[in-house]
């Protein structure tokens, strides 16, 4: 069954990942929402930060059914982030997965995730340098000044706070 | 083709971009955003010389606040805004028109237009009536007065609709005391560039048969498909700064138009992509393309515009006097002859596709406002009129 | 009619010449102008009834060979009934007289007179928009006299299809596709341009160059027209060619635009 809402696919997803992410306190993961970023607002970020700095940063962007805006969304958020995913509702995405090559070539990753909780990766990106210091500057500058550690903030996650190790992100798949 | 700055909230740009670079031929002025008493001290007699002035009577119930300082604006004049009420009126507010725009001499005499959000049936009937009889009539009796320039809006019906459009055009040529029209093009495509190669090829039509009458033909709010309408032989189109200057839109007059709009990304305008690349594209085409630069223009400002360090947003000036520059000089190195112009810009049109395929090649992803997707239209239309016209 | 009364009061050897349509044609004597033709009848409502009036003033005040005098023109927009008194002009009707226009250059002459003539009233903006074999005259030395100036303003597009419809699919009708749709905006001194084609083609070829039967088609002249069917001329005249593809085009932006353009293409000097 189809997700009937934009919303609706991101809250499930990200209790999903919440519900992983409980696991990897220690390793300084963080996430947010709605980052202010050059040319874009990334539906949500996870990144790793020591101290006042930002060491590695993930972009995502949910979409329902629009795959095309949402890769031309992701490869932006290649400007800041050394990952950028595209997570769709399974639903609605065999256009995507028929065209994944150009997710390959733009090296964005593609999930699907659908309301039975089953996620699928199809495309694991090659982990890079943001294309544009000043923008990732501007960005990490960007969540330091929020200054948000916890998801407590966010309206419809509450879990403990923490940190998580970023290849284990990979295990999402075992969770399907 | 000449040039022809449009002025807007920031015209000093397209004044220095005149003045200090020799960008664009003349200006199009917009007492929305200039006083009428400041005219003559912002832009010398040397500039009125080469310019016109748009009365923008488009909205006739409605004066932003600069529109009250003319007092030939139909807010200022009219009691109500019934046809019989303009008709009565019309003579009066026609020679105060004229004789404001002979008074700072420039270059041509505008015909003022209202805009019509739906054509009613009888919109030329009005339109005769309220505006072009009274105008041509008092311009008759006014001595030494520049020629006359008609403003037409066209409505995308009336491209699309061939007894529409053969009304329209007929009605422009049915009168000699025309030396020409000063055109807006009024659509609602929500794209940044017009995708539509029936809709460009009917522009392109519609100039070359008011040209083939004989008109001078004056486009205004062009944006990139300004060099396109090159092939049909428009006496000129124009550059503007932002967007809202590029397009028309009905907005732009009906709220007040500021310094300080939502941010949207600031774009650089390249020759050699025909198409306004945003900002943020720039980092990975530095990163993935090599020669990158080889895709953007030389300008007094293409250094500071390039330059990764800058901190770049849409209300910078160098962004606009770099097009200004840019597509001026697109505009120079036009052929003269219409047959040798039109396989020119086909040849560019080609080349700018090579480039475009050279970015996807590189696994630089552009966003369908920043791509090429527009020029397969520009083909498509090039054909479609070529075989209009034979 | 009022004004009808009292004028044929005043003559005297009053003669009923046509009746049709809206209108009715007298010849009389009258005590000041001497030999007259009298046209009258009603309108339906019209738009722009002060400009036509001012055109009315316009042309009392003609004085050209090309035009019989116009000694009343009186419109009576409270009974929308109009009456025209003009000159009674010694000569006979066009379509009485083409054996005078089977060649080219006999036909080419008259075009050029005609312009001349019609250029008087194109300069003071008024389009005639009714020129046919029946409205010119040719005197005894050949000059044209175009008559009925006027009318045609009274026509609106119901009447005009109506005379359409009662007369059949091939009856002449002397109309541009503007008319025929009913284009205000688009009458201009262009659809004389068109009539004058149509005119000049019919004298060649000696029947309506519209015809379907001539042209070879299923359709009705009207549909002829609008979709710019004729049969072309078949002379050696490159003039008279270029004139009638020039005239007849269906568009009226594609034709000569100015009266001027037509005159130099047809080696006239226009003098007003």
């Amino acid at each position: 069954m189809a997700f009937k809402t934009e919303y609706q696919l991101t809250e499930s997803f990200l209790l999903k990942v919440n519900q992983l992410l409980d696991s990897y306190i220690e390793y300084g993961l963080h996430t947010q929402s709605e980052v202010r970023a050059p040319g874009g607002i990334p539906d949500y970020v996870i990144y790793r930060s020591i101290g006042n700095s930002i060491h590695y940063l993930i972009a995502i962007e949910f979409k329902l059914k629009n795959w095309h805006r949402a890769l031309e969304q992701a490869f932006r958020y290649r400007n800041f982030a050394n990952e950028a995913y595209v997570i769709l509702d399974k639903e609605t995405s065999n256009s995507a997965k028929e065209n994944i090559v150009l997710f390959k070539k733009a090296n964005v990753g593609l999930i699907t995730y659908d309301t039975s909780d089953s996620i699928e990766v199809l495309n694991f990106p090659i982990p890079s340098t943001p294309f544009s210091d000043e923008f990732s500057r501007e960005v990490a500058s960007e969540i330091i000044s929020t200054n948000i550690r916890t998801t407590d903030d966010l309206p419809f996650i509450r879990t403990a706070r923490g940190g998580y190790k970023l290849s284990r992100l990979r295990q999402l798949e075992l969770l399907a | 083709m000449k040039i022809y700055h449009q002025h807007g909230h920031n015209f000093v740009w397209n004044l220095d971009s005149y003045t200090e670079d020799g960008s664009g031929n003349g200006h199009i002025l917009s007492p929305v955003n200039i006083e009428s008493d400041k005219i003559p001290l912002r832009l010398s007699e040397d500039i009125r010389k080469v310019s016109f002035f748009d009365p923008q009577f488009y909205l006739p119930h409605d004066a932003a606040k600069k529109l009250q300082t003319y007092t030939f604006f139909p807010k200022n004049v009219l009691n109500n805004f019934s046809t019989s009420d303009f008709i009565e009126q019309a003579y009066d507010i026609a020679q105060s028109c004229l004789v404001f725009q002979k008074e700072l001499n420039f270059q041509y005499s505008i015909i003022p237009t209202r805009y019509f959000s739906e054509l009613p049936e009888n919109a030329l009937e009005q339109l005769t009536s309220i505006f072009l009889d009274p105008f041509i009539s008092e311009h008759s009796r006014i001595t030494d007065a520049p020629p006359l320039l008609l403003t037409v809006i066209v409505k995308s019906i009336q491209l699309e609709d061939e007894l529409l459009r053969s009304e329209l055009i007929t009605w422009i040529t049915n009168y000699p005391e025309l030396r020409g029209v000063y055109l807006i093009f009024d659509n609602d495509f929500y794209s940044k560039q017009i995708k539509d190669p029936e809709y460009l090829s009917n522009q392109l039509l519609f100039i070359h048969y008011l040209r083939q009458n004989g008109l001078e033909v004056h486009v205004g709010y062009t944006n990139t498909e300004g060099y396109l309408l090159s092939i049909a032989d428009p006496t000129s189109v124009t550059v503007g700064a932002y967007e809202n200057l590029r397009s028309f839109g009905i907005q732009r007059l009906e709220t007040r138009e500021s310094g300080t709009q939502q941010g949207p990304t600031p774009r650089i305008y390249s020759s050699k992509l025909f198409q306004w690349i945003p900002n943020t594209s720039l980092p990975p085409m530095r990163r993935l393309i090599p020669d990158w630069q080889g895709l953007f223009d030389e300008s007094p400002y293409s250094e500071y515009l390039l330059n990764p360090s800058s901190s770049l947003n849409f209300n910078r000036k160098e962004i606009y006097k770099h097009y200004f520059f840019i597509f001026s000089r697109q505009a120079k190195e036009l052929p003269a002859d219409l047959q040798t112009r039109t396989s020119f810009v086909v040849e560019k049109i080609k080349t700018v596709l090579e480039n475009f395929e050279r970015i996807s090649n590189h696994n630089v992803f552009l966003d369908s406002n920043s791509d090429g997707s527009h020029l397969t239209s520009w083909m498509n239309a090039i054909s479609i009129y070529n075989s209009e016209i034979v | 009619m009022k004004a009808l009364d009292e004028i044929t009061s005043k003559c005297s050897d009053v003669q009923a010449l046509a009746k049709g349509g809206q209108k009715s044609v007298l010849s009389a004597i009258h005590p000041q102008h001497g030999k007259v033709v009298i046209k009258f009848g009603e309108y339906r409502s019209i738009n722009s009834i002060e400009r036509i009036k001012r055109e009315v003033e316009l042309l009392k005040e003609l004085n050209s060979m090309y035009y019989p005098k116009h000694f009343e023109f009186i419109i009576d927009d409270d009974n929308r009934e109009f009456l025209i008194i003009e000159e009674c002009i010694d000569g006979k009707e066009l379509s009485e007289s083409t054996s005078a226009f089977t060649e080219v250059t006999a036909i080419l002459s008259l075009i050029q007179d005609l312009v001349k003539g019609l250029n008087i009233i194109w300069a003071k903006n008024v389009i005639h928009r009714d020129i046919k074999p029946a409205n010119i005259l040719i005197k005894s030395d050949g000059l044209p006299v175009i008559i009925d100036l006027g009318i045609a303003r009274f026509l609106d597009k119901a009447s005009l299809t109506h005379s359409i419809a009662a007369r059949g699919p091939a009856t002449p009708i002397y109309a541009a596709p503007e008319q025929l749709r009913n284009r205000k905006p688009m009458i201009g001194v262009r659809t004389d341009f068109f009539l004058l084609g149509i005119l000049a083609l019919e004298l060649y070829h000696g029947f309506h160059p519209f015809d379907p039967q001539k042209v070879g088609n299923h359709a009705n002249i009207v549909d002829n027209i609008l979709n710019g069917i004729y049969l072309p001329p078949n002379s050696s005249n490159n003039t008279f060619n270029d004139f009638i593809e020039g005239v007849l085009k269906v568009q009226p932006y594609q034709r000569f635009r100015l009266p001027q353009e037509l005159a130099d293409h047809l080696g006239i000097k226009l003098i007003l």
